[in-house]
């Protein structure tokens, strides 16, 4: 029987990522705390569901900003060429099921993809800003890491 | 607690011309923890550094044991 592959870390790299898992849902208590405060007076800077799910990305992309910066999002045993085409692969199912799936919503039923109260239209730039930074930070990770060889 | 720089650890893979990586690569480790061991910033556990020095051929003792002539050693 085939079992599902487990990405093992080492033990440096297991303990950032607990460290790096309690700080972002530490991070994300403290959010939605906050958010609370200002929903009490009378501050709505985004409807609900909306703001909650910003700050859960939020808390996601520290998390994964973060290993990236320690060197804690890949194991050891997994070579940079397994990782890209796995990478590769993902974007690419990701990006085909996008298509499908506006191409048959906007086709085949009559609805929005941006919510009524414009929640929609935050909520994108907001997951394009958030896969920015991530980017950006792996890439001054990488710069970094060839002037230090 | 900062911990002293293993300089035992670096001459020891050097006098058997491996880098960080190779030694790395023989344990299951990446080559920033092996780095990090080496510069002082991560405290491994002992069956990680029973893993080194079965690479590097070394003892527990020889390799990381602190002792003031081993701290000595290291300062000067």
């Amino acid at each position: 029987m085939k079992t599902m592959r487990k990405i093992e870390f080492d033990e440096l790299q297991q303990s950032k990522r607990y460290r790096y898992g309690y700080q972002s849902f530490m991070l994300l208590a403290f959010l939605i705390m906050i958010d609370n405060v200002f929903y009490g007076l009378g501050i709505v800077w985004a409807q609900h569901p909306t703001n909650t799910f910003i700050l859960l990305l939020t808390s996601f992309a520290y998390f994964i900003s973060r290993s990236i910066w320690g060197d804690a999002l890949v194991g050891p045993k997994e070579t940079p060429a397994k990782v890209r085409t796995g990478v590769a692969v993902v974007v690419l199912i990701a990006a085909v099921a996008a298509v499908l799936a506006v191409g048959y919503i906007s086709s085949h039923m009559n609805l929005k993809l941006s919510a009524e109260d414009g929640s929609g239209s935050l909520l994108t730039p907001y997951c394009i800003a958030m896969w920015a930074v991530i980017g950006i930070v792996y890439l001054v990770k990488k710069v970094r890491d060839n002037k230090m060889d | 607690m900062q911990l002293a720089k293993n300089l035992r650890l670096k001459s020891a893979r050097a006098a058997l011309d491996m880098s960080q990586k190779d030694v790395a690569e023989a344990v299951g480790v990446t080559r920033q923890t092996m780095n990090a061991i080496e510069n002082g910033d991560y405290n491994p556990s002992v069956n990680l550094c029973i893993s080194i020095c079965r690479v590097l051929g070394k003892t527990l003792d020889q390799l990381f044991w602190e002792d003031e002539n081993n701290e000595n050693n290291e300062k000067n």
